[in-house]
């Protein structure tokens, strides 16, 4: 094992020793002068930058409250500080903000242990070298804890995204009404940090109504809604991979239907009078070609039948 | 009380409690309290639902408002915030923490989105034989009409959400925590509403009906440290759906020759209904739960394993459907060698979902000749499978500034019971990655990436794609000797069953391109170079050439030429092309 | 729902209402393209004063190529003379085409320390070259914002 690795993790271990022996401890300060660790005060008479908004941070917010931390925040995340102190050099000090994932990336989530946090050591974001620092701004005040707000933050790095985020049809997220984490978890998740591993799933959490079991399926969506939706942006509607008819017409032949001569002009309707209206010359074609979801209503699955029998009630239509 | 107006009032009644709680704190308190008092002023010209989709408006000055408090002294934590934009844009938020006891968040946010009114303008068409010796047009009986009883109906979605988080650590031993989650979607409005009725007259009717869809979901879950390095938990979820909306109806014609008006038994024998009022554009009632068993322990000393166990199971209460599934996953990961981690993934998912049978009237029941056919079957799913999904990942730190990686994954999908030929179909997906960053301190940085995936067996659609003549011969529905006058026809479901069901247009090649590359030309510039794409390809077929490809690249400048002055400029491109068939019968229908 | 495929024929088609001579297909492209540019800055023009503007501007299309079918033999053409199977107008039915521009300028200008003026402009262009269902979607929208932030 290699010094980095062999020293990220005996700051790892150091990290959970101090804050172990913080909560058993009462009258820290005489052990901890054994344990070279100095006090919050010591360590902000020089970061004075950090000083001036500790005590608003969430961490300095937090460490108030437990008495046994109250002196020694710095150093709960930072590791003990009197080598640093002797020798203000910064590799005498624990710095989680350039933790790797060979080092000690895995800090902060010694104590964010939430669910939410369970699989950051196998997130791409973790496996990148990112750390809690390459997003979240640890002094500032909290409520300001991010290095920029997001969508900003995450185009930073995934601009494609962003391109995808200005087109025709898109998640409101440019709007500000939605946010890139509402679909990712940034702390890990699958391959692709989804909040859920299936994409079908994350889909439905927000538009329910598509899940079904129906009676009559439509089988894309039983794969996958990747088949024909693109999440973050498309020029058409209902962010679509294609347009229809386009979309349908890679599994589905067109309708014979569309084959049939029309005329330019009005056309009468025997049967219903009032329904004469007006064609083209091709007539059948713009019927039949534009947008199959003018008739094919329930593409997402339905329980009623459509009216052809010879369909088995399965067109979708209904 | 409207929901509308029930959740904003909802928050103002917390919002002062806790406003209250704050002030009442005596510990060092800090309260920051920050108020926007201002006024916008919106204008549309032409067609507004494209520009302004997710917005709404009106030409005259409207005012907004914004409320954000912060207070924290002794380790409590109380913020807020409330937004008023108009009445179907407001946002809130409240999050309380108590040390690291209690962690509350309640949020509301809402939406408007405006979707156009598709005018139907294109469904217009009677068939035309050309002009007989006369000169008179010939029409023939084929007749597509549509009919908007919603002209000029503006329609608009209304989304509000409601999401409260609540973490409570109930006992610090074993760091025994409780986590639960509620969340509310409530989507009301108006929508376009299309019913049709076809074969004898091909009626597209477009009509304004009201939305209101309902979802609610719990989740609740307890996690406990049972030793220094393992921690397990439990989770539960439950998800309902509903719409509150009532039934849409509509009118489908009575069955007959949409020109004479005769043969009516004989259309009316080819169709489930007709001459009826019923409904249509029904959403399913919903519900889902699900258990989740976790664990996450710590191996060794760089060792880290997950896994978890899970039940669901999903219902239609409309039509007594169900799915349920089992799931279970487990992720390792080590530092196995020197600068080296291994990461192992694997995921299994068996997904039963019902198979009901549709029972349906026989076609052309009841009439004097020819065939009658049962269309009756079990509607197998595809949702019914069982899926493995296993990947190991090396990562390697080969200098400072070196990072290597490699990873290989396989995927199998069984659809046993899906209908086809072979007794339904495995899809089996091997990929494998490779990926390079690189980190030049203060010069350049960013990462290499290319991945292949290989499908054998991809997805096929049950109904197949098109037929090719020759393949097989029709029979003809009605045997000969019935009389002159009885027409013998090729069915158009008859060539269902000619179509090929071994075509696909799924990819059986994926090759996937990404690479970054940010410069940092001096203390106070970068420039970024982006690329990403990928190519496709159906390798398994002979005739056909599906393929698609998409390259996106991308520059971006940022500047800081003076610490006042911040510049951004970026230009991106994306590039697509897929090719596919466009198929048709050649039949005379 | 699936049937065995059947293999009976040999029959007088004379009174045949339809016949069945299979599939004509073309592979045809589908494209998708598309270009942006952005610009954002902000200046603060001195301690009170500070200037922000975005530019952006997307170009992007969804097309059909042209659709060749192959043609038909005589003998199709001759007993399905009612039917056409060109599709020369195909691509225009759904088409895309869309430009879209989005101009927001604004200032934040510090009365006090405490209370600050905000001003915001935002323009955005939708045009629509190709219609689809919706018709005409050209339009435009601007909103004006403006207001005061008071910190207590």
């Amino acid at each position: 094992m290699n010094d980095s690795s062999m020293r990220g993790n005996r700051l790892i271990l150091l990290s959970i020793g101090l804050l172990t022996a913080a909560v058993a401890a009462i009258g820290l300060t005489s052990s901890s002068a054994a344990a070279g660790m100095v006090d919050n005060e010591t360590c902000l008479a020089c970061h004075d930058d950090v000083g001036d908004n500790y005590a608003m941070t969430p961490h300095g917010i937090y460490f108030q409250q437990r008495p046994a931390l109250r002196d020694f925040g710095c150093e709960s995340c930072h590791g003990a500080g009197l080598r640093h102190i002797e020798d203000p050099t910064p590799e005498n000090i624990l710095n989680p903000a350039r933790s790797d994932q060979f080092g000690s990336s895995i800090l902060c989530v010694q104590c964010h242990n939430g669910e939410q946090f369970d699989e950051w050591e196998f997130s791409s974001h973790h496996n990148a070298d990112l750390n809690c620092a390459s997003c979240h701004t640890i002094h500032a005040p909290v409520g300001q804890t991010m290095v920029k707000p997001t969508p900003d933050l995450c185009y930073d790095c995934h601009s494609n995204v962003q391109v995808a985020m200005n087109m025709p049809s898109r998640h409101p997220v440019r709007e500000g009404k939605m946010s890139c984490s509402d679909c990712h978890n940034p702390h890990g998740g699958s391959v692709s940090l989804t909040m859920d591993d299936s994409g079908r799933e994350l889909c439905f959490s927000c538009h329910a109504d598509k899940e079904g079991p129906f009676v009559y399926e439509h089988a894309p969506v039983s794969e996958d809604c990747g088949y024909c939706h693109v999440p973050h942006g498309s020029v058409a509607n209902n962010l679509l991979v294609q347009n229809e008819p386009t979309l349908c017409l890679n599994c589905h032949s067109m309708h014979f239907h569309a084959t049939f001569y029309s005329k330019d002009g009005e056309f009468a309707v025997p049967q219903a009078p009032e329904r004469a209206s007006r064609s083209t010359a091709d007539g059948w074609k713009r019927v039949m070609l534009t947008k199959c979801t003018q008739c094919h209503t329930t593409v997402h699955g339905s329980d009623l039948p459509s009216q052809a029998t010879s369909t088995g009630g399965n067109a979708l239509t209904r | 009380m409207s929901n509308t107006h029930a959740i904003p009032s909802l928050f103002l009644c917390l919002l002062i409690l806790g406003t209250a709680s704050a002030a009442a704190q005596d510990h060092e308190p800090r309260t920051d309290i920050t108020v926007w008092l201002g006024s916008h002023y919106t204008s549309f010209d032409d067609y507004s639902h494209k520009v302004g989709e997710y917005n709404v408006g009106s030409n005259e000055w409207m005012p907004d408002g914004s409320f954000k408090l912060l207070h924290h002294g002794n380790g409590r934590l109380f913020d807020a915030f409330a937004s008023f934009y108009d009445r179907r844009n407001m946002d809130g938020n409240l999050g309380l923490n108590l040390g690291d006891i209690v962690a509350f968040r309640a949020t509301y946010r809402s939406l408007v989105q405006r979707p156009g009114q598709d005018k139907l303008a294109n469904l217009s068409a009677r068939e035309y034989f050309g002009t007989n010796d006369a000169g008179e047009d010939q029409w023939g009986g084929k007749i597509t009409t549509h009919e908007l009883q919603d002209e000029g109906v503006d329609y608009e979605v209304h989304r509000k959400e409601i999401l409260t988080k609540l973490s409570l650590l109930l006992a610090r031993r074993n760091n025994i925590k409780l986590e639960a989650m509620h969340r509310s979607i409530f989507e009301d409005g108006n929508m376009q509403g299309l019913s049709n009725s076809h074969c004898f007259s091909c009626h597209i009717v477009s009509e304004e009906l009201p939305l209101e869809n309902r979802t609610h979901e719990v989740q609740a879950g307890i996690q406990s440290d049972v030793s220094e390095k393992v921690t397990v938990g439990y989770q539960f979820g439950y998800r309902s759906f509903k719409s509150n909306a009532p039934e849409a109806m509509a009118y489908y014609d009575p069955a007959k020759h949409p020109v004479s008006g005769g043969s009516a038994e004989e259309f009316a024998s080819r169709v489930l209904f007709a001459d009826s009022n019923l409904v249509y554009n029904q959403l399913p009632e919903t519900q889902k739960m699900s258990h989740k068993v976790r664990t996450r322990a710590r191996l060794g000393e760089t060792g880290r394993l997950n896994a978890s166990v899970g039940y669901s199971s999903a219902e239609n209460r409309n039509v007594d459907l169900k799915t349920k599934s089992i799931t279970g996953a487990t992720r390792y990961s080590a530092t196995v060698a020197s600068n080296t981690r291994l990461i192992v993934r694997a995921a299994g998912a068996k997904i039963e979902a019902d198979d009901p049978f549709i029972d349906i009237r026989d076609f052309r029941e009841g009439r004097p000749s020819g065939p009658v056919t049962s269309f009756d079957y079990i509607r197998y799913s595809t949702l019914d499978r069982t899926q493995v999904d296993v990947s190991a990942e090396f990562i390697h730190r080969a200098t400072r500034g070196l990072t290597l990686s490699w990873l290989n994954g396989v995927k199998v999908v069984d659809r046993k019971d899906y209908p086809l030929p072979d007794d339904g179909i495995r899809s089996k997906t091997f990929s494998t990655q490779a990926k390079v960053r690189f980190n030049k301190m203060r010069t350049v940085s960013g990462w290499l990436k290319y991945r292949f995936e290989k499908t054998v067996d991809p997805f096929v659609s049950g109904r197949g794609l098109f037929e090719a003549r020759g393949r097989e011969q029709l029979a003809i529905a009605i045997p000969e000797g019935e009389g002159a006058s009885v027409h013998r026809f090729i069915y158009y479901y008859q060539r269902e069953a000619l179509r090929y069901q071994d075509i696909t247009t799924d990819p059986n090649d994926r090759h996937e391109v990404e690479a970054s590359a940010t410069f940092h030309t001096s203390n106070t510039s970068s420039v970024n170079l982006s690329l990403r794409g990928w190519h496709q390809s159906t390798s398994d077929l002979d005739s056909l050439d599906v393929r698609s490809w998409q390259v996106r690249p991308n520059v971006m400048l940022a500047l800081n030429p003076a610490p006042s002055w911040m510049f951004t400029a970026g230009y991106s491109m994306y590039m697509g092309k897929s090719r596919g068939p466009i198929t048709v019968a050649l039949f005379d229908g | 729902m699936f049937f065995d495929a059947v293999s009976v024929d040999g029959t007088n088609d004379s009174l045949l209402l339809a016949d069945h001579f299979g599939t004509i297909y073309k592979m045809e492209d589908y494209r998708t393209n598309g270009y942006q540019v952005y610009l954002n800055t902000t200046w603060m023009a001195n301690s009170r004063l500070t200037l922000h503007s975005a530019l952006l501007y997307n170009w992007s299309e969804a097309e059909l190529d042209f659709v060749d079918m192959p043609r038909v033999s005589d003998e199709v053409a001759e007993r399905l003379n009612h039917q056409d199977f060109t599709f020369e107008k195909m691509h225009t039915y759904s088409d895309l085409k869309y430009h879209f521009v989005n101009l927001r300028l604004g200032f934040d200008y510090q009365l006090t320390p405490r209370v600050s003026w905000m001003f915001n402009m935002d323009y955005s262009h939708l045009t629509a070259d190709e219609e689809y269902v919706f018709g005409d979607e050209d339009g435009s929208m601007f909103i004006t914002r403006t207001g005061v932030r008071i910190d207590f």
